[in-house]
């Protein structure tokens, strides 16, 4: 029973400090979602994101492709660190509730 | 939680052996088990309890065909590089899986890490991982060749480390993972590879792994490994 507590134990405070880390690296991405808009043959771009309850549009205008590549990866990105950050929380709780005895083992 | 594990593990390892790079990485400590269980083919073999920690060794001098930036491409399968307190030795987190580079410590040992920049690494050195490396064979698993020490010579290093252990849990759980190897080979009348393995270690480290698990009250595993001895020294 020790070792497994121990486990647990290990495992939580990997979650723990992986949380942290996820929510760190999300705070260091681009803010927002890039919004391709095209007007006649030229692509301009906009940032949009939420500020408390209202979305914001700031206009980029025209970007080179390589910025624009950037920010789309790191929109992937945001969506995989939350995905990843979602699924974290979700083992926090379920270790912290089997070593309370909450959980069955 | 365990599935998506499993995956990503194998995801990443099928990733490094299309880089051509998984040959020249040695897998070791707790995931070693797992795989395991292709080598021993039987129900009687139970693996032990392991955490996401993915330990990969690394043969020194390291000898690589080609570079790869392994942090770049971790951070393409969502991981974070960690680089882990004053030694600054990299670990890639992710929620399904941990993984840690090691290298064989030799010497005086070193004060911080070895880096490895051809894989732009940090790697923990730490002793007896060549020990590991060179019992390693090559099992497959989910049609993918992989590295890792013969079972007995898991085993028999897990014995040896015992007592290096500062966490008691650990040193229990690292126990108990050996005892339960160090069984199935003996089920599988693999007596003479136990040998092998034990013959490979130098007498320091074989008196050491007796001491070790004596000290433990493992006295029926150290009297076998001395009668094991005996029969081939004629002692």
């Amino acid at each position: 029973m020790g070792i497994i507590k121990n486990v647990l134990r290990e495992e939580l405070e990997n979650s723990r400090g992986m949380i942290a880390q996820y929510n760190a690296a999300l705070k260091k991405l681009p803010k927002g979602a890039l919004i391709e808009k095209i007007r006649g043959k030229k692509k301009y771009y906009y940032i949009q994101f939420r500020e408390g309850k209202s979305i914001k549009w700031v206009y980029k205008g025209r970007m080179p492709l390589k910025r624009v590549q950037e920010y789309k990866k790191a929109m992937e990105l945001r969506k995989k660190y939350r995905n990843l950050l979602s699924g974290l929380k979700k083992q926090e709780k379920y270790l912290t509730g089997a070593l309370r005895g909450k959980q069955d083992l | 939680m365990e599935n998506r594990t499993y995956k990503l593990s194998f995801e990443i390892l099928q990733r490094l052996d299309k880089e051509g790079i998984l040959q020249n990485f040695t897998l070791v400590g707790s995931w070693c088990v797992y795989f395991y269980r292709d080598y021993f083919k039987s129900k009687a073999y139970i693996s032990t309890i392991w955490t996401r920690d993915m330990d990969i060794a690394i043969s020194r001098p390291v000898r690589l065909k080609k570079k790869l930036n392994m942090v770049k491409l971790f951070e393409e399968y969502g991981f974070i590089p960690e680089y882990k307190g004053d030694d600054g030795y990299l670990r890639l987190n992710h929620p399904e899986l941990i993984v840690e580079f090691l290298v064989n410590e030799k010497g005086k040992g070193m004060d911080g890490p070895f880096k490895i920049p051809e894989l732009n690494i940090n790697a923990q050195p730490l002793r007896f991982i060549e020990y590991l490396i060179t019992s390693s064979i090559r099992l497959k698993s989910r049609k993918l060749w992989l590295r890792l020490p013969h079972p007995a010579a898991y085993a028999l290093h897990k014995f040896l480390i015992l007592d290096r252990r500062r966490d008691k849990e650990k040193s229990e759980k690292d126990l108990e993972s050996a005892k339960r190897v160090f069984t199935a080979i003996i089920k599988k009348k693999e007596q003479e590879k136990i040998y092998k393995y034990f013959k490979l270690m130098h007498e320091k480290w074989q008196k050491k792994v007796i001491s070790n698990l004596i000290e433990k009250g493992e006295n029926e595993i150290a009297g076998f490994l001395i009668k094991l001895k005996n029969k081939h020294t004629g002692e």
